[in-house]
C-alpha cells in the first residue's frame, strides 16, 4: 500500500528542518511543496532537493484546491507522496480537508510535526500557552473584505485575561506581508473604538519566529505601531492578564512596569464593557 | 430682432427664478427636434438667421448633421421678450432615435416642460408615445408643436379643410394619449388647448410657425398656407410668424417655471429621504439653501476635462465649492461653473437653485448622479435611480487596425462610455477582445463612426445580438464549497416573480433602497413574505435578486459583500453561454463558514456562490432570452401583404394593424437577430413609400429548435468549450 504524507518543514530552514522530514521526502516518490500558505525561511531549494535526492515541485494554490485536489490526489494514487509545507502541516492551514479526501479515499496518511509559530510565538514570548484564548489572524482590509472579527475575538480573550495571538496577513505570490506595525496600527483603531487608549495596551511584536534572527518586543499597541522592522513575516500577541513570572519575562522584552499597570486595568474596563454589552 | 451675446444678462436674470422655464424638446425620430432647436437659437444670436434651419447648431457633431440625426443631449440658456419681461428658457436637446432613449429620461429629469414635435404627415408615432409617457411619469408638462405642415400641400395635396382636419385629428390623438398616461390629477390640466394658444403649428426648416390666437390675431388662414406652398412663395409666412417668437412664447406663458414645478414634481422625483431638510427647500426652489444638482448628462472635453451638465434643484452652486457625490459616495471641489450658449461655455460666479448649470472638476460624476451640501450626504441617495426603457442588444467585437494605436484607442473608447451610459465597453476574459455593446445597430455604426473621426482605423467583428439568461423552474438549495472545502453555501435559485421584475422596472424598488420601505412594497405589490422581503441583499442592473434566507450565522455579516460579489460574478455570465443573466432571484439558504477570516476571503467565498448559483440554474430549466424589437410602420395599404411577408420570414409577428387617414399602420415584434438588414429589405418591398421607426420590445424565450444551435454557436465565438457544463463539474 502506498502512502502520501503531510510533512512540516518547520519555519527556517538551517534551524528547524527535522531528520523526519527530510527522511520522508527521500524516501518519497515525488515530492511536493505547498508554496502559498507560509515561507520557509531561508529556503535553498536546491539544497533541500540535494538532501533530499530528487525534485521539490512547488504547488500554487489552485493546485491543492477546488478541483486541483482531486487531480492531486489522482496523481498521488499508486506512488508514495510527500506534501511538505512551511510550520505544521495542520496548523494555521485548510489541509484537514486534503487529509480526510485521502483518508476517504484508501490513502495511507502520515503525518511528520513541524515546529510551529503558533507555539514558537508563546515560547519567545514567555507567556504561558495554558492561559492562550483562540488565536486569530488580521487580513489587510479591502474595500470589498475588511473583517473585524478577529479583533472581537481579542477583546473576547481580553474580557477573560486570555492571550492572544494574531497571525498576520501574508499574501505570498505578492511578496506581501502585513508587519506588526499595520497589524497594531489596526488594532489600535478597534481598541479606540472600544474606548480606550493604544498606548495604554501592550502587544508583543514578532519577526521571524523560529530563524536565528527572530525578535520579540513588548511596547504599547500605540508604539508598536511606530516600530520599523522589515524582517517579515511578522506576528503579534495582546497578552492577557499576567502572572509575575509573565511579567517579568515581558520585562526582559522591554515591556515598562507602568504600562503592564495600564494594560491590566484596560482589560479590567474591557471585561465590564463587554459584560454590558448586549 | 434676434440679439447677440448676452451672456452678461442672462447670468444677471438666473436669480429671478418666476422668470426661468427649463424645458426640453422631445419627439418621434426625425420628425423636427433639431430644426425647432435652431430656430431657438435664433433668437439668442447663437446661430445667424441663415443657417437655421440648415445648420443644425445643436447637433455638434459632423455625424449627426451627416446622418441628420441628434445623437448628445446639450443644454442651451435663452433670452427670450414677453409682455416686456425677459425671460431665460434653459433648453435641453434630447435624441430622438430609440437607440438612446435612455438620455431622453435623463434630460427629462432636469425639465420641468416639454414641446412634443410632431410631423404632421406621420402623426402620432411609437416614439411619440414613448418620450410623451415618460415625459408624464416625471411630471414634466407637455405642449404640442405640429412641424413639417408644408408636407401637407406639397407631398399630400390637402385643400385648406383637409389641412385643418389634419392637423385637428394629431391634438386629438396627442390629447388621448395623455388620457391614457398621466396621473388622473394631471389628465385634464394637461391637456393640450388649441384656442389657448397649446398648440403651435409650423415649418421648422422654413423657420415659421403658429398658433391660434396668433393666427386669430394677425388674420392667417388655411388657406393662406396652402397658396404660399402652392405657389411657393412664403416669404409673407416667414416674416410675419417667426417660429421661434411662437415657440417661446408659448414656453413663457404656458410652462411652468422652477417655482411652481418642484411643489409638484419633487415628491414624484425625489428619491431620498423624505424626511430630510433637503426636500423642504427643494419644494421652494430655495437658492439659499444646501446645495443639490442633478446631473443629466456628461462630457468629456479635451480641454477642460469632465464637464457635467444638470439641474440645481436647491441651493447656489458656486466654484470652488466642496461638495458630495452620491452615487460615486466621494467628496470633490467644483473647479468652475457655468453655463452653455450653444457649443461654448460661459463662465459664471455662481448659479442659483432652479437653473441649468455645467460644471467642472467633478472627474467622478455620470450621467444621473446627485450632488450634494456634504453636511447633507446622509440623506441623499442618488436623485433617483433612472428608469431605463432599452437595455444593450448588439455587440461587436473592435481594435484599432494598427495595433500600436491600442492605448489611445482605448482611451477613446473609454471616454465614450463615460459619456454615454448606455455604451459599454467590455473586454473578453475569453478571448481578450474589445466589445462594446450598445442599444442597437445604429447606436454602434455611430460610435464607430466617430472613431473613425478621430482617426482610428477600426476592424470590428459583424454585429452580435445580445442575449440573456434565465430560469423557468426552481432549484435547491444546493450546496457550493470553497476552494478550500471549509466554507460553503447553500442556495436556491427560481424565476424572480413578474410584479418584483416590474417594480424594479420601473424604479420603485432599487439596491441601497431603505429595507423598509423596499420591502412595503414587496409584500403590498409583488406579493412577498414579510420576511424574505427585508431581507434582500443586492438587486443589479439586470433584475438579478439576492435574498438572505439565513438566521443567526456567525461572522457572515463579515462576508455579505463577498458573497454579493460572488452573486454579481455569477449574473454577469449565465452558465449556458457566459450571457447576463436577467429575473433569477437567488437565496442564500444556509451557510458554513470557517472560524479564521484568513480562510474565508473573496477568493474562497466568491467562486463557491457563484458555483453553487450557477449550478442550480442549470438545474432549474435555463433558459435563454433573445431580443426582441418592435418595428412600427406605416404604409399605403397595398403594402400590407409584402410586410406580412416579410415577418414571417423573420420570425415576426404582427401585433396590431390599424387604417390612420389613408395609410396602414401596423405593429411588429420581430427578433433583433433577423434584423440587420432590414431596413434594405423594407425599403426595397414597399417602392421606399414606408415610414418606420424600431424599439426595443421585450426579452422572449429563444423557440426550442433554435435553442442549442444558438448557444453552440455564441460558445463557439466565445471559445468556450463545446459543451454546456454539468452541475457536478461547477460543484466540485
Ligand atoms: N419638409 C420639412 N422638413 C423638415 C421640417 N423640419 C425639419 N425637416 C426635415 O426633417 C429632417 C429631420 O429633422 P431634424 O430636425 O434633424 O429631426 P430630429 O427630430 O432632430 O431628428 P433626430 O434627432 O434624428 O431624432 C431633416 O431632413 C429636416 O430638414 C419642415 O418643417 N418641413
Ligand atoms: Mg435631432
Amino acid at each position: 500500500m502506498t502512502w502520501l504524507a503531510f510533512v512540516g518543514l518547520g519555519l527556517a530552514f538551517r534551524e528547524s528542518l527535522t531528520n523526519a522530514a527530510v527522511e520522508t521526502l527521500r524516501s518519497a516518490d515525488a515530492a511536493y511543496f505547498e508554496g502559498y500558505t507560509s515561507p520557509l525561511l531561508g529556503l535553498e531549494l536546491q539544497e533541500l532537493e540535494s538532501l533530499i535526492g530528487k525534485k521539490l515541485m512547488v504547488l500554487e494554490r489552485n493546485e491543492l484546491e477546488g478541483k486541483g485536489i482531486t487531480k492531486f490526489l489522482d496523481s498521488a494514487a499508486g506512488r508514495n507522496v510527500a506534501l511538505a509545507t512551511a510550520g505544521d502541516p495542520f496548523i494555521a492551514t485548510t489541509h484537514i480537508s486534503l487529509r480526510n479526501d485521502a483518508k476517504a479515499r484508501g490513502f495511507d496518511v502520515i503525518y511528520i510535526p513541524g515546529v510551529s509559530a503558533y507555539t514558537t510565538a508563546f515560547s519567545l514570548s514567555g507567556l504561558q500557552i495554558y492561559k492562550a484564548g483562540p488565536p486569530a489572524t488580521i487580513v489587510t482590509p479591502s474595500g470589498l473584505y475588511h473583517p473585524t472579527s478577529q479583533f472581537s475575538k481579542a477583546f473576547r480573550n481580553l474580557a477573560q485575561g486570555l492571550h492572544t495571538l494574531f497571525f498576520l496577513d501574508i499574501d505570498l505570490p505578492h511578496r506581501k506581508f502585513m508587519t506588526f506595525s499595520e497589524g497594531a496600527e489596526l488594532f489600535g483603531k478597534a481598541i479606540h473604538a472600544k474606548g480606550l487608549l493604544a498606548s495604554e495596551v501592550l502587544g508583543i511584536g514578532l519577526s521571524r519566529l523560529g530563524s536565528r534572527e527572530q525578535l520579540a518586543v513588548c511596547e504599547s499597541v500605540e508604539r508598536l505601531s511606530d516600530l520599523r522592522n522589515n524582517m517579515v513575516p511578522h506576528s503579534l500577541i495582546i497578552p492577557g492578564y499576567l502572572d509575575d513570572i509573565e511579567r517579568r519575562a515581558l520585562i526582559f522584552l522591554g515591556a515598562e512596569p507602568r504600562l503592564i499597570e495600564s494594560h491590566e486595568k484596560s482589560i479590567r474596563a474591557i471585561s465590564s464593557k463587554l459584560h454590558l454589552e448586549p | 430682432m434676434p440679439k447677440f451675446k448676452q451672456t452678461e444678462e442672462l447670468l444677471q436674470l438666473m436669480v429671478n427664478t418666476a422668470n426661468i422655464r427649463n424645458m426640453g424638446i422631445i419627439a418621434h425620430v426625425d420628425h423636427g427636434k433639431t430644426t425647432l432647436s435652431d430656430s431657438l437659437l435664433l433668437s439668442a444670436g447663437i446661430i445667424s438667421p441663415k443657417v437655421a434651419g440648415t445648420a443644425l447648431a445643436m447637433d455638434y457633431l459632423e455625424i449627426e448633421q451627416k446622418r441628420q440625426m441628434t445623437v448628445k443631449a446639450a443644454n442651451v440658456s435663452l433670452l427670450h421678450e414677453f409682455k416686456n419681461q425677459s425671460y431665460v428658457v434653459n433648453l435641453i436637446d434630447t435624441p430622438g432615435h430609440v437607440d438612446f432613449t435612455g438620455k431622453v429620461t435623463r434630460s427629462l429629469r432636469v425639465m420641468d416642460g416639454a414641446i412634443v414635435v410632431v410631423d404632421s404627415v406621420e402623426g402620432v408615432m411609437t416614439q411619440t408615445e414613448t418620450v410623451l409617457r415618460q415625459a408624464l411619469e416625471e411630471r414634466v408638462r407637455p405642449l404640442l408643436y405640429v412641424n413639417k405642415i408644408d408636407r401637407l400641400v406639397k407631398e399630400l395635396r390637402l385643400s385648406p379643410q383637409e389641412v385643418q382636419d389634419r392637423l385637428t385629428g394629431i391634438v386629438r390623438d396627442f390629447n388621448s394619449l395623455i388620457d391614457s398616461f398621466a396621473e388622473d390629477e394631471y389628465k385634464d390640466k394637461w391637456k393640450v388647448n388649441m384656442a389657448k394658444g397649446q398648440v403651435a403649428f409650423g415649418a421648422a426648416k422654413d423657420k415659421w410657425g403658429f398658433n391660434i390666437p396668433i393666427a386669430a390675431a394677425k388674420g392667417l388662414k388655411f388657406a393662406d398656407i396652402v397658396s404660399g406652398y402652392t405657389s411657393g412663395d412664403i416669404s409673407r409666412l416667414v416674416e410675419n410668424f417667426p417660429l421661434y417668437v411662437t415657440i417661446l412664447d408659448m414656453i413663457v406663458e404656458h410652462l411652468p417655471n422652477p417655482l411652481e414645478a418642484q411643489k409638484y414634481r419633487i415628491p414624484r422625483i425625489w428619491r431620498g429621504n423624505m424626511e430630510s431638510p433637503l426636500v423642504d427647500h427643494m419644494l421652494r426652489c430655495d437658492a439659499a439653501g444646501p446645495l443639490l444638482i442633478a446631473v443629466n448628462n456628461v462630457v468629456v472635453d479635451p480641454h477642460a476635462g469632465l464637464v457635467a451638465t444638470g439641474r440645481v434643484f436647491s441651493g447656489t452652486v458656486k466654484s470652488g465649492q466642496e461638495v458630495y457625490l452620491a452615487s460615486a459616495k466621494s467628496t470633490a471641489r467644483i473647479l468652475q461653473v457655468g453655463i452653455f450658449m450653444g457649443q461654448s461655455r460661459e463662465v459664471a460666479q455662481e448659479i442659483p437653485a432652479g437653473n441649468i448649470v455645467a460644471l467642472l472638476g467633478l472627474e467622478q460624476a455620470r450621467a444621473g448622479e446627485t450632488i450634494v451640501d456634504p453636511a447633507f450626504k446622509e440623506d441623499s441617495v442618488a436623485f433617483e435611480r433612472l428608469k431605463y426603457v432599452s437595455e444593450p442588444v448588439v455587440t461587436i467585437a473592435i481594435e484599432p487596425k494598427n495595433s500600436r494605436e491600442l492605448p489611445r484607442f482605448i482611451d477613446a473608447l473609454r471616454k465614450m462610455s463615460i459619456e454615454d451610459p448606455n455604451l459599454l465597453l467590455k473586454i473578453s476574459e475569453e478571448t481578450g477582445e474589445y466589445l462594446i455593446s450598445g442599444m442597437g445597430q445604429l447606436h454602434l455604426e455611430i460610435v464607430l463612426y466617430e472613431l473613425q473621426e478621430k482617426g482610428f482605423e477600426v476592424v470590428t467583428s459583424p454585429p452580435i445580438v445580445v442575449y440573456r439568461e434565465t430560469v423557468e423552474g426552481k432549484a435547491g438549495p444546493i450546496e457550493g464549497k470553497s476552494p478550500n472545502k471549509h466554507n460553503r453555501f447553500r442556495i436556491m435559485v427560481e424565476p424572480l416573480n413578474q410584479e418584483a421584475i416590474a417594480l424594479i422596472q420601473t424604479g420603485e424598488i432599487y439596491d441601497n433602497q431603505d429595507f423598509r420601505e423596499r420591502a412595503k412594497k414587496l409584500r403590498e405589490k409583488a406579493g412577498w413574505e414579510t420576511d424574505e422581503a427585508r431581507s434582500i441583499w443586492s438587486i443589479d442592473d439586470r433584475l438579478n435578486v439576492l435574498v438572505d434566507g439565513t438566521k443567526g450565522i456567525q461572522h457572515l455579516d463579515e462576508i455579505q459583500d463577498t458573497i454579493i460579489q460572488g452573486f454579481k460574478w455569477a449574473t454577469e455570465a449565465g452558465p449556458l453561454a457566459q450571457e447576463p443573466m436577467r429575473g433569477v432571484k437567488v437565496t442564500l439558504d444556509d451557510a458554513t463558514i470557517h472560524e479564521d477570516p484568513a480562510h474565508r476571503g473573496p477568493a474562497q467565498v466568491m467562486p463557491a456562490t457563484k458555483n453553487a448559483i450557477q449550478a442550480g440554474v442549470l438545474f432549474a430549466q435555463p433558459a435563454l432570452l433573445e431580443p426582441l424589437l418592435k418595428l412600427d410602420i406605416r404604409i399605403p395599404p397595398e403594402y400590407v401583404s409584402a410586410i406580412n411577408r416579410i415577418a414571417a420570414q423573420k420570425r415576426g409577428r404582427v401585433i396590431e394593424v390599424n387604417q390612420v387617414a389613408s395609410q396602414m399602420r401596423m405593429l411588429l415584434e420581430i427578433p433583433v437577430s433577423e434584423t440587420f438588414n432590414l431596413s434594405t429589405e423594407l425599403r426595397s418591398a414597399t417602392a421606399g413609400k414606408a415610414f418606420w421607426g424600431l424599439e426595443f420590445s421585450r426579452w422572449a424565450p429563444t423557440p426550442q429548435s433554435l435553442l442549442l444551435p444558438t448557444i453552440q454557436k455564441i460558445r463557439e465565438r466565445k471559445g468556450l468549450p463545446k459543451e454546456i457544463p454539468r452541475p457536478e463539474d461547477l460543484l466540485e
